[in-house]
């Protein structure tokens, strides 16, 4: 879990070229995420509570601390965090309603809490999962990393009962084309591409 | 990792450096606000001119929060993931051997319960099986077992799966609930439903299904199972001798409404069921008739929500109609009762460290009992009322100490009686796993309605708890003690076998229980392994129902131990689970000796097993089996009215309704299409 978030870090694309004060304080946010999330985290939370309009800055708020929520920290922290993305995802839900990026970013929340304990979370969480994906996918079935998290999460739970993951390779195999096609304007997310390519080649294996 | 420190409305703002030192500029001028966050402490918030934040210094202190905080945990046990000082997971109601998905099978392995499972209630620390009262969301459950015989064990109503929530104190409890002398069990449904989805279950006993639809802002939960237990006692052996077999048709039905400012929730469930036995006697060489059929229906409104300015509301009111046509013998009962429970609750949160609740709520019942004997025809009626009030406050002086303060008036109206009953409680952490916490209260309850109903004038039964507790936790490792001493005053008794019309009731009894609950779970020495131990000692005497003196009742044994093991297998994808639960001998009067309750059974021993195991994400394959070694348990003895030839009164010993219970079961959950998720 570690290498996703790693991952997903060093391909934020910084294609932008800035200028407005808006911009410079985002850029500096995503720049630190390669280096300190926490640090990272605090920088765009500035940015979010002077921009109450925008979904961009509490959603990789959320970002960054679901990055810090797969186990690396102590239990006591990782809730912390967790609760911290699940702030900022509401944050973000509340000014972009039916967003299929903070879809995703709730489903990832979704499984730090089942990584963080399956017993208690297990149950609770993976029919809402599964039905936050279908939904995304609904409303973006051409999103790239909609489809790749989706098919990532079938994935996990298909090879769990011992299943065929052949379909769901397909669906990496779209994702990677999708990324490929993918073009992005200004903060909106553009993450994933390294990810999908990663798990493309455990389909191949 | 440093804290964040930035002038509000701008990005102007720093990390601290490990130190605390932090340094920024704005471009900001006149009167600003400095806002400091950190991850686990409370925001500092400060306004003024810009040039007044020149070598600032800052101190914020931690917040107080679930994660971190002292937890009044005395008497009470939880179950779901809200508290870490959870006792159980909100799935151990169904996985635990011996419970077979009954959530009062699974509380049943909790320390503070004495197991008797020939009636299947739940009796804490010494109390009757009625001195416990049933609350969902809030709002009394009127009726919460179906009415059984012959040592069939009784089950909870509700399906454990509709809530996500589960709070059974043993004692000490909120000043919000009332009328109970010994426990409370806090059912929470759950909140609104995630997904639209569809379930089946077919077991050895019955089947059901249910379905969740979403539109909008509202969801739809419905479920109906039909058991019937004929088949099942074809091929299992029974100790009972069946006329018509157990059946039960139950449905329920839960609508949830999100508004913008809270949740409302309708629950409604009905239930019938129906069976015959013929009733073996040691007098009655064919032994004699015993029927039951049972409706209930059960319906509760509920609405929570916050209403600015840091106060919340709860407010609810539940309806219940139960009806029970008894026929033993020659006789005939008919009972009826109706009972209303309307309530309101304010909270209001000043801040982190204290918080108020203040409510009122109005206990409605009408109970009739209309009997046929060879003698006539018998109508008796009683309508108990009780008004309450209360407020209670909680105080955090810091994260190490917190107390809870709280204060309650009953009215009952047969009585005439305003009862006043203080609550209190504290806690201390003492080290960083460790902490204790210490609980006294007063609680009052009226007699029951089969009681009432001939002496309408009793007073309000009284029960003092005192409780320390001590809580250890570490990675995983929970080991908790309680130490308790609750006296009995004011009981009610009376001077016949059972209560009747011309028997003498008095509010003369009174009894004392006290002793020592420890429990210890571990879910990470054993890798795959979860397990729980729980012992109970209960030292008990009283006074009261036929009672003719001071005695141990033959429900309050005094060692109970609970063994329950979870091991995970994870090639097979199953849960295979082991439960076994000791409990020292009854005690029983034997005529043949002088004295009452004077001799005492052998202990009761059950070895349960089950198995789940995940077919795949959606279906469920369930085993299990109670007394798999299939141990004889006996739970008293019946004597003779009239003695042998050689003096002596012979006996009939009571057993268990089938020496071991076999359950398989089949749960299959499909996921609804076109989710129409409004938030996420």
């Amino acid at each position: 879990m570690k290498t996703i978030a790693t991952l997903c870090i060093a391909f934020l694309s910084l294609t932008i070229t800035a200028q407005s004060s808006y911009e410079k304080a985002m850029l500096q946010g995503l720049e630190l995420m390669k280096t300190d999330l926490q640090a990272a985290s605090q920088q765009l939370e500035r940015v979010a509570t002077a921009e109450p309009e925008k979904w961009e800055p509490a959603y990789y708020v959320a970002l960054c601390n679901i990055h810090s929520s797969w186990g690396q920290f102590s239990k006591e922290k990782t809730q912390l965090y967790m609760k911290k993305a699940q702030d900022y995802i509401n944050d973000a839900a509340t000014i972009s309603p039916e967003n299929p990026e903070i879809m995703v970013l709730q489903g990832m929340l979704n499984t730090c809490w089942i990584n963080y304990d399956g017993q208690v979370y297990g149950m609770k969480l993976s029919g809402p999962t599964t039905a936050l994906y279908k939904k995304a996918l609904q409303i973006a079935p051409e999103n790239p990393r909609v489809v790749l998290s989706n098919a990532e999460w079938l994935m996990g739970s298909a090879k769990y009962f011992g299943k065929d993951i052949t379909p769901y390779c397909g669906e990496i195999d779209r994702a990677v084309t999708l990324f490929e096609k993918e073009k992005t304007t200004g903060f909106v997310p553009s993450w994933g591409k390294n990810r999908a390519l990663e798990v493309q080649e455990t389909c191949n294996q | 990792m440093g804290a964040n420190v930035y002038v509000e409305g701008t990005y102007d703002g720093a990390t601290t450096a490990i130190d605390g030192a932090f340094n920024f500029t704005t471009g900001e001028s006149g009167t600003v606000t400095l806002i400091v966050s950190f991850v686990g402490y409370e925001d500092y918030i400060q306004t003024g001119a810009v040039s007044t934040f020149k070598d600032v210094e800052i101190r914020f202190r931690e917040s107080v929060n679930s994660l971190n905080s002292v937890i009044l945990t005395a008497g009470s046990l939880e179950a779901g993931d809200s508290s870490k000082a959870s006792t159980l997971k909100p799935l151990d109601i169904v996985t635990t051997a011996g419970a077979a998905g009954d959530l009062i099978g699974a509380l049943q392995t909790l320390p503070g319960t004495t197991a008797n499972p020939d009636d299947g209630r739940l009796f804490v620390r010494g109390g009757r099986g009625e001195e416990m009262q049933t609350f969902i969301d809030g709002n009394r459950v009127f009726s919460p077992f179906q009415p059984v015989t012959g040592n069939i064990p009784t089950r909870g109503r509700f399906s454990p799966f509709l809530f996500d929530g589960i709070t059974f104190s043993t004692g000490g409890y909120s000043a919000e609930y009332g009328d109970a002398l010994s426990s409370v069990l806090l059912l929470n449904t759950t909140d609104f439903p995630q997904e639209e989805k569809t379930e089946f279950q077919f077991m050895t006993v019955g089947a059901g299904a249910g379905r969740t639809e979403i539109w909008g802002d509202n969801s739809i939960s419905a479920n109906a199972t039909y058991v019937n237990l004929a088949p099942y006692n074809e091929i299992i052996p029974q100790n009972n001798q069946f006329e018509d077999p157990f059946q039960s048709l139950s449905g329920e039905l839960v609508y949830r409404h999100k508004t913008d400012d809270g949740i409302f929730k309708a629950y409604g469930a009905y239930s019938h069921s129906n069976f015959s036995i013929i009733q073996e006697d040691i007098n009655l060489s064919d032994g004699f008739f015993i029927g039951i059929q049972n409706d209930n229906y059960y319906s509760n409104l509920d609405y929570k929500g916050t209403l600015g300015n840091g106060w919340k509301i709860d407010t609810g009111i539940s309806l219940a109609h139960d009806r029970n046509e008894f026929t033993i013998a020659d006789t005939q009962i008919k009972a009826r009762e109706t009972g209303l429970h309307a309530k309101l609750k304010l909270r209001k949160r000043y801040n982190n460290y204290f918080k108020i609740n203040y409510g009122a709520e109005q206990f409605l019942v009408n109970y009739s009992e209309n009997a046929t004997t060879a003698s006539g025809i018998f109508d008796t009626e009683v309508q108990p009322t009780n008004s309450g009030l209360f407020t209670e406050a909680e105080l955090f002086l810091s994260k190490k100490v917190a107390f809870k303060a709280g204060l309650r008036g009953d009215y009952y109206g047969l009585s005439d009686q305003f009862k006043v009953s203080p609550r209190l409680s504290a806690a201390v952490t003492i080290s960083e796993h460790l902490q204790t916490s210490v609980a006294y209260g007063q609680f009052f309850q009226q007699g029951q309605n089969n009681i009432l109903q001939y002496s309408a004038q009793l007073a309000p039964q009284n029960a003092d708890h005192y409780i320390l507790n001590f809580l250890y936790r570490k990675n995983k490792r929970m080991l908790r003690a309680e130490a308790f001493y609750k006296s009995y005053d004011d009981l009610i008794t009376f001077n016949t076998q059972r209560p009747e019309f011309n028997s003498e009731f008095t509010n003369d009894g009174n009894g004392y229980a006290t002793g020592l609950d420890l429990f210890w779970r571990d879910e990470t020495s054993v890798k795959n392994l979860d397990y729980w131990v729980s012992y109970s000692f209960l030292d008990t005497q009283r006074l009261d129902g036929n009672f003719p003196e001071r005695a141990r009742p033959n429900f309050a044994a005094k060692h109970n131990l609970s063994v329950v093991t979870k091991y995970w297998i994870d090639d097979l994808r199953s849960q295979v689970g082991m439960t076994y639960n000791y409990t020292s001998g009854r005690s029983f009067t034997n005529p043949n000796q002088s004295g009452f309750l004077n001799d005492q059974t052998g202990s009761f021993q059950s070895l349960d097993f089950n198995w789940a195991y995940l077919i795949d994400q959606q279906k469920i394959l369930f085993f299990s089996v109670s007394n798999v070694l299939g141990r004889e348990n006996i739970f008293g003895y019946q004597y003779s009215n009239t003695a042998n030839a050689m003096g002596n009164f012979d006996r009939r010993a009571i057993t268990q309704a089938a020496d071991r219970f076999v359950f398989v079961g089949f749960f299959w959950t499909i996921g609804g299409n076109d989710n129409q998720l409004d938030n996420l």
